[in-house]
């Protein structure tokens, strides 16, 4: 059973994790910020998509029957799945129907939600993630680590690795330092890459059909809208005979004008690009088109006034980047697709809160989420509510609630905190004591502590 | 309605515990309506120079974005790309390519996003995007009358146009060429699609049908 301590734990324990993680999320930050200063009407752009997404869901049920509408009179079908198994029966049904033997499958945080490559795989479907970051977890058999960018954590050696040990590659090519210039870096990660596009290709000609989510669904026309900058998404939905979609119903947006404002703040939000390399747009089926819309626990969340706006995430993956949490422990030690703030706010409400109810205090709650999310949840305030929640429910154990009662009780109670605490100079004397602070301060300098508490300060200061 | 009524019902259920939330205001609207094109200026053309070259791949020099006067000398530039890349083989775009690969994909656009060195393209069948895709270099072309200041601008003008039913069911923005960065964030290109994006702009317009036409 997965457990958010022993997961972090354990990736805290890797060596050079936290370094890759901060050497990957700060360049993923640099460079959104470069692309966010170039951008002065920002702040009102990200208060205009927070308005249209709180718009869209208090409507959600006008804007979810306007899309199927609309999506049906343009010639597609559509479905509706209650569970994630619903879903992946019915892209199963669908992708069967096309004949299919091999599924090229594009990047999709949905898919991966509910587990549909065991489903297609169980079916007899051979899916091929096409992605290059899905592509390496597929072969490593895991889940992918960030939102935006699955094998953030991973090295260039260790892909390379994977890549002999999976054939795609023959032999390990001699790789140059990690403190090489970065030219020769790219150079060697080209080569692994140029490798994978052709074993890939031979897949995008050979597959019966593509399966794909969407960043956005617009209710007025029935359209999809994908990002991406490979260009495996448009191979998989253009080339294969059929397309099918796994869609959140909370990826609805009202109109095609809204686009404006979201894909000026989601490729920026992402990896810091005033565009994806390629937004196609599908407004009805290039061949034939299935599409799944799925709840999988979303009309339970849009239920709940104070939370709903967490199905307004565009999914970017800034708040991953920034969450001191995530950088240290990586997108595995959340248990689930979605890691950082918003998987700690939204897992919950999916799939628990036992175990998931653990998440919402995997955090400092320094609110460098909220700040950064392009849609403007506030993100720090949803995981302290969820603490409030969890507490009242007692969902929290015992002696948690009693350490709290005794601090409060204490607390209160001035002159008894006074004449309980101990000179300064006794906490340096006693941390070399207790074995947890002595292994603490093994990698630190001395505490410097002051010689007089704030309080004696205080009352020195306004005596003077 | 494939989506039975019970699920909608349970939705409208769900929101009638929320309170309603506006469509954000008027002065956003207004902003909404305009469709502007820009104008194809020095400066307008500079940025869209900058921006296109930014886009290359690390250490391709190539110019990105070549200017011609009329579509006679959009023809020569192509042949010259053509003949500078080892006369490798130039497919146009077509609503009835079969799947093959090409060197260079010659595509016509329906609009340029100055700010982002955007290029957007009508595609009338998935066949039609191949040129774009299965290629190494992609050559738009494109005049000054379809040039777009930024995103937005360009993304009100296409909903009007598919609300007019005046474009297709499939249109892809194209910025750059295909690239990753999965790994260690180091900039590859390319990844699936094309390493390279040339954009030849004519000052006067031209039809597509006719360009194709003299290019043949």
């Amino acid at each position: 059973m997965w457990d958010f301590r022993k997961a972090s734990v354990a990736a805290l324990r890797r060596p050079r994790l936290a370094v890759q993680l901060h050497q990957a999320t700060g360049t993923a930050l640099d460079k959104r910020a470069h692309v966010v200063a170039e951008v002065p009407e920002w702040e009102s752009l990200r208060h205009r998509a927070r308005q249209i997404k709180l718009h869209t869901l208090t409507h959600l049920d006008r804007y979810v029957s306007q899309f199927v509408a609309a999506a049906e009179s343009a010639g597609a079908r559509v479905h509706w799945a209650d569970t994630g198994d619903d879903a992946c029966r019915m892209a199963v049904a669908a992708a069967k129907a096309a004949g299919a033997g091999l599924v090229a499958k594009a990047k999709s945080m949905a898919s991966e939600e509910i587990h549909l490559n065991a489903a297609l795989e169980a079916a007899g479907i051979r899916p091929a993630e096409t992605d290059f970051g899905e592509m390496i977890c597929q072969l490593a058999g895991q889940m992918p680590s960030h939102v935006t960018a699955p094998i953030i954590q991973w090295s260039l050696e260790e892909v390379a690795r994977l890549l002999v040990e999976r054939g795609v590659i023959t032999h390990l090519p001699t790789l140059p330092p990690a403190d090489a210039p970065r030219a020769a870096r790219i150079q060697a990660a080209s080569t692994l890459i140029a490798a994978a596009r052709l074993k890939m290709r031979e897949r995008f000609l050979a597959a019966d059909v593509g399966v794909s989510g969407a960043n956005f669904a617009v209710a007025e026309s029935g359209s999809l809208v994908l990002l991406e900058n490979e260009a495996n998404i448009r191979l998989s939905t253009s080339l294969p005979r059929a397309h099918i979609a796994v869609v959140g119903i909370e990826k609805l947006i009202p109109r095609l004008e809204d686009l404006g404002t979201f894909l000026t703040l989601l490729p920026a939000s992402t990896t810091g690009q005033r565009q994806a390399c390629y937004t196609s747009l599908i407004h009805g089926p290039l061949r034939q088109l299935d599409i799944i819309l799925l709840d999988n626990g979303r009309s339970r969340l849009l239920a709940d006034p104070e939370h709903f706006d967490l199905l307004s995430c565009v999914r970017c993956g800034a708040c991953m980047n920034v969450c001191p949490v995530y950088r240290e422990v990586s997108g595995h030690a959340y248990g689930g697709v979605y890691p950082g703030p918003i998987g700690s706010a939204l897992q919950p409400h999916l799939r628990g809160i036992d175990p998931f109810g653990e998440l919402p205090f995997a955090s400092s709650l320094c609110g460098a989420c909220s700040e950064v999310c392009p849609v403007a949840i506030p993100l720090h305030e949803r995981l302290l509510q969820w603490r409030e929640r969890l507490v009242r429910d007692g969902m929290r154990p015992r002696s948690e609630a009693l350490a709290f009662a005794g601090w409060a009780w204490l607390m209160s109670r001035p002159g008894l905190y006074r004449g309980m605490r101990p000179p300064a100079a006794w906490i340096n004397a006693m941390a070399s004591l207790f074995g947890p602070v002595r292994a603490w301060k093994q990698t630190r300098g001395p505490l410097p502590l002051a010689k007089q508490s704030f309080a004696q300060w205080w009352k020195h200061e306004r005596a003077r | 309605m494939s989506v039975p009524a019970d699920r909608i019902a349970r939705l409208s259920q769900a929101v009638a515990r929320l309170t309603p939330v506006e469509y954000p205001g008027a002065a956003a609207a207004a902003r909404d309506s305009e469709a502007a094109r820009s104008n194809a200026d020095g400066a307008a053309l500079n940025v869209l120079r900058q921006r296109l070259n930014e886009l290359r791949a690390p250490g391709d020099t190539c110019e990105a974005l070549v200017e011609v006067a009329r579509a006679t000398d959009a023809v020569k530039a192509v042949q010259m790309i053509a003949m500078a890349e080892g006369d490798a083989r130039v497919v146009v775009q077509d609503a009835g390519s079969a799947v093959s690969e090409a060197a260079i994909g010659v595509t016509p656009v329906v609009g340029v996003v100055v700010a982002t060195g955007t290029v957007v393209l009508d595609l009338p069948t998935p066949a039609a995007g191949y040129a774009s895709l299965l290629v190494e270099h992609h050559v738009a072309v494109a005049h000054h009358g379809q040039l777009f200041p930024d995103v937005s601008a360009c993304w009100n003008w296409l909903a009007a146009e598919r609300r007019a039913r005046r474009i297709g069911p499939y249109q892809v923005c194209v910025t750059g060429c295909s690239r990753t960065a999965d790994i260690e964030k180091l900039l590859v290109v390319p990844a699936h699609g094309p390493k390279r994006l040339t954009l030849i702009l004519s000052a006067e317009p031209f039809a597509w049908e006719a360009f194709r036409r003299q290019l043949a």
